[in-house]
């Protein structure tokens, strides 16, 4: 932006704030200071700036005085920014040459026994915004149009979720799944915990409920191939079969679940728990048998193994479900055969709640055996007697049990194709390959890149309660651009100047937002204004100092330095 | 802040992001007279912006080295973590910062007899964290100590650390040289005498800057070449 040369008609106004800062700043005194400062030609002590007659006597100076740039010493921006703003636009005055001090929060309210040092501390906050403000330039919302319609990325119980849940608020919804069928994990499952519901009814209640849906275009046997853009422009490829499909999505969701963990069936070397797909199973496996009634009767001794190739040191993390899951399929066991032996062999029991906790003492009740064993002494099979040996922590003593069956719970483990799809989003993976929010605890279903938003299992191993939740908070943050048809920013960006830009690329790579870019034609740095966020990551280490933010310029900070620490 | 109290001891310049603040802006507030600057921001792992905070740490963390060099105490200025819902940390931080300072005394920018040297030095290590050679070094601190190259190779944190203050110790010399030949055309002798350095690590740094078609000769006198910017 060209730098104006004009000279400065600034407008002070210092708010009493009642007594907030009147009480203990002498503000009158402030106000006749700011009257000789550089550039002032109108200075005004208000009782609440923020108040109707406040801003109305802002509006009323701006238009008297022709006042060009406003400054007003009160309180935090965080309150009262936009209603200055407004006001300042209100008279004709681009909202950007507004100042904003703070002689509140940083001084009355803080140095209440020190009106004399308070007063020359805000004397000096405003004189230091006073400099600033003559060096503001104008700005204007930056403003991009949405494309009006969304992506689903998986098909599972998350992507049935959330891509139903878009379609009821009328918004158009792709959803991509690469297998033929909708549902995920869940087709491989029996029945689910905790409300004994056929996992088959389940899936068929919600998928129909999305075929229902007019705006739904569900794609199965479908793959991304190609994804480029930014939030409310994304342009992405679909193949289905041999054809290529190009579309324009405005938000994408990331619901491409999670896989379940088998171990190598490898004879060479000892596998996992001496696994072999036949007496000694996985969980997933074990779901499969259970539909089968006659095949579930006939199992007289059974023994399920927790935590086997999770929460050890190459994959550290609890995987949340598989405790619920072995407790579930062990009450299902013993329904059917009230005289199976069933025993679940843990490390921790993970079973939070009002309603996995009871589960937990209802299947103690039915008679399954749970024996706690140590990470260090893990229980021992010998595949040719049929037999568990395992170290029981509370007795203290090794017992040794037949089997037909043992079953090991493994954890869920990212997709092995994340590691594509994270760079193909340019959104970041964890080191298990599960994908990372923006923030755990304030931002848990977004991604730092504006426009893209995630739930389910692709985030974190969930249970179906949690994917559906996810799913529909996923949906909603989706949906907000979406429905208001444009996303508009403050002008608080980068800017390139071209005639010092080197070209080095040190601004992409260390850009967190990827909002800044080696243009491939002009090989100069280019900002993408929508989705810099102005943290001045890239100004601050451009090594030709070619980079500012506007509204927070080089020169701005460098006259508010100077006014603080000026002799007089 | 929940009204807690502190001396009014303190300047606020406040910046969106931690990551605004460039090494010079906290050089031009020491050369101004500051006798403390203290950058406080989000805790590490909570940056608003990611990862503001983490390269606002390498810059002060850089300035703390530049002001080791001109015997000024580097604990004058320091980077803190706070998030913004603890009121009473900020004020622990700002109170500690404050009494940390007294202790040190004002600033030696501020003490008459040293006070244009001193302004003038710190004004020699603004033209070095201006300059592309500290700036790309910094800037490029992640690449190297944590993400790695194409090949994964990283160099460790103190390997890292030696480099900087080798480019520190040599940028120092070079911006010390140019700021006193633009003053006025100095002879190789004239300059190791001001700066205090032996006249062969001079002549050394002469030559580069004369490749790089920073300085040149002026004019010789007698056999002795001086130095002019060009």
């Amino acid at each position: 932006m060209p730098e104006e040369k004009h000279v400065s008609r600034i407008g002070v106004f210092i708010c009493s704030c009642g007594t907030n800062i009147a009480g203990f700043v002498d503000v009158v005194s402030v106000t006749e200071y700011a009257k000789g400062l550089p550039g002032v030609v109108f200075a005004q002590n208000n009782l609440y700036s923020c108040s109707e007659s406040g801003t109305q006597s802002i509006k009323d100076a701006i238009k008297e005085y022709n006042l060009n740039r406003v400054v007003v010493a009160s309180c935090t921006p965080r309150t009262h920014e936009p209603t200055f703003r407004a006001a300042c636009e209100e008279a004709g005055l681009n909202p950007f040459l507004f100042e904003f001090v703070n002689i509140r929060e940083h001084c009355s309210w803080v140095h209440m026994h020190e009106k004399d040092r308070a007063t020359e501390k805000s004397k000096e906050l405003v004189r230091m915004g006073v400099a600033r403000a003559s060096l503001l330039e104008p700005g204007e919302m930056i403003e991009v149009e949405v494309a009006r319609s969304a992506l689903v990325i998986g098909g599972g119980i998350s992507g049935i979720t959330a891509a139903t849940a878009l379609a009821e608020m009328g918004i158009n919804v792709v959803l991509v799944e690469k297998e033929k069928e909708l549902g995920g994990l869940i087709r491989a499952l029996f029945k689910l915990y905790p409300v004994d519901e056929l996992a088959s009814e389940f899936l068929k209640k919600n998928i129909n409920k999305l075929r229902k849906q007019k705006n739904a275009d569900i794609l199965t046997s479908s793959e991304i191939v190609k994804i480029k853009g930014y939030i409310g422009n994304y342009s992405v490829s679909v193949k289905s079969g041999n054809k290529v499909k190009e579309y324009e999505f405005g938000t994408i969701i990331l619901a491409t679940g999670a896989a379940s963990y088998e171990p190598e069936k490898t004879t060479s070397k000892k596998t996992l728990f001496n696994y072999d797909g036949r007496n000694v199973i996985t969980q997933l496996q074990l779901e499969k048998k259970l539909s089968h009634s006659s095949e579930v009767s006939a199992i007289k001794s059974i023994v399920m193994i927790q935590c086997v190739g999770s929460r050890v040191p190459e994959r550290i993390y609890c995987s949340k479900i598989c405790c619920m899951t072995a407790i579930k399929n062990a009450q299902i066991i013993k329904e059917k055969n009230n005289d199976a032996r069933v025993t679940i062999l843990y490390r921790d029991l993970q079973t939070y709640g009002v309603e996995y906790e009871n589960e937990l003492r209802k299947a103690k009740q039915a008679g399954i055996r749970f024996i706690r064993y140590a990470r260090d002494k893990p229980p021992v099979i010998d595949t040719k007697k049929k037999t568990v040996k395992v170290y029981h922590e509370l007795l203290g003593i090794e017992i040794e049990q037949t089997y037909d069956f043992v079953v090991l719970s493994t954890p869920l483990v990212s997709q092995p194709d994340s590691l594509k799809l994270s760079q193909a989003l340019k959104v970041p993976i964890d080191e298990h390959g599960f994908f990372l929010e923006a923030h755990v605890k304030l931002r848990p279903l977004e991604f730092a890149t504006d426009g893209i938003y995630v739930c389910g299992c692709a985030h974190w191993p969930a249970d179906i309660t949690e994917s559906i939740s996810q799913s529909l908070g996923a949906a909603s943050k989706a949906a907000i651009p979406l429905i208001c048809g444009k996303v508009s920013v403050e002008p608080v960006v980068s800017h390139v100047d071209e005639t010092k830009c080197s070209g080095c690329g040190i601004c992409e790579e260390n850009c967190p937002f990827g909002a800044i870019k080696k243009d491939s034609e002009t090989k100069k740095a280019k900002v993408t204004e929508v989705i810099c966020k102005g943290c001045g990551i890239c100004a601050t280490n451009c090594p030709e100092e070619a980079i500012t933010i506007q509204h927070y310029k080089g020169n701005q900070f460098a006259a508010q330095i100077e006014a603080a620490f000026k002799e007089e | 802040m929940s009204r807690f109290q502190y001396p009014p001891n303190t300047r606020t310049i406040r910046v969106l992001c931690t990551g605004q603040v460039d090494a010079t802006y906290i050089l031009k507030a020491l050369r101004n007279g500051a006798d403390g600057v203290i950058v406080i921001g989000c805790r590490l792992g909570e940056c608003h912006y990611i990862d503001g905070n983490l390269h606002a740490r390498w810059k002060v963390d850089l300035v703390r080295r530049m002001l080791k060099r001109i015997d000024i105490s580097p604990e004058r200025t320091e980077i803190k973590y706070v998030s913004s819902a603890e009121g009473n940390k900020y004020l622990e931080v700002v109170n500690k910062f404050i009494s940390k300072i007294k202790s040190l005394g004002p600033s030696p920018v501020n003490t008459k007899e040293d006070a244009e040297r001193l302004k003038k030095m710190i004004g020699i290590l603004t033209a070095a964290a201006s300059d592309y050679r500290i700036r790309s070094i910094i800037a490029k601190k992640q690449k190297l100590t944590e993400i790695g190259n194409v090949y994964n190779e990283k160099i460790s944190k103190e390997e890292f650390d030696r480099f900087i203050d080798e480019a520190l110790y040599e940028e120092f010399i070079r911006q010390t040289i140019v700021t006193y030949v633009k003053e006025k055309p100095l002879s190789c002798q004239e300059i190791a005498e001001k700066a205090k350095l032996s006249s062969s690590l001079v002549l050394y740094h002469i030559t580069y800057l004369r490749k790089q078609n920073i300085i040149d000769v002026d004019r010789i006198e007698g056999i002795v070449p001086l130095y002019k910017v060009l």
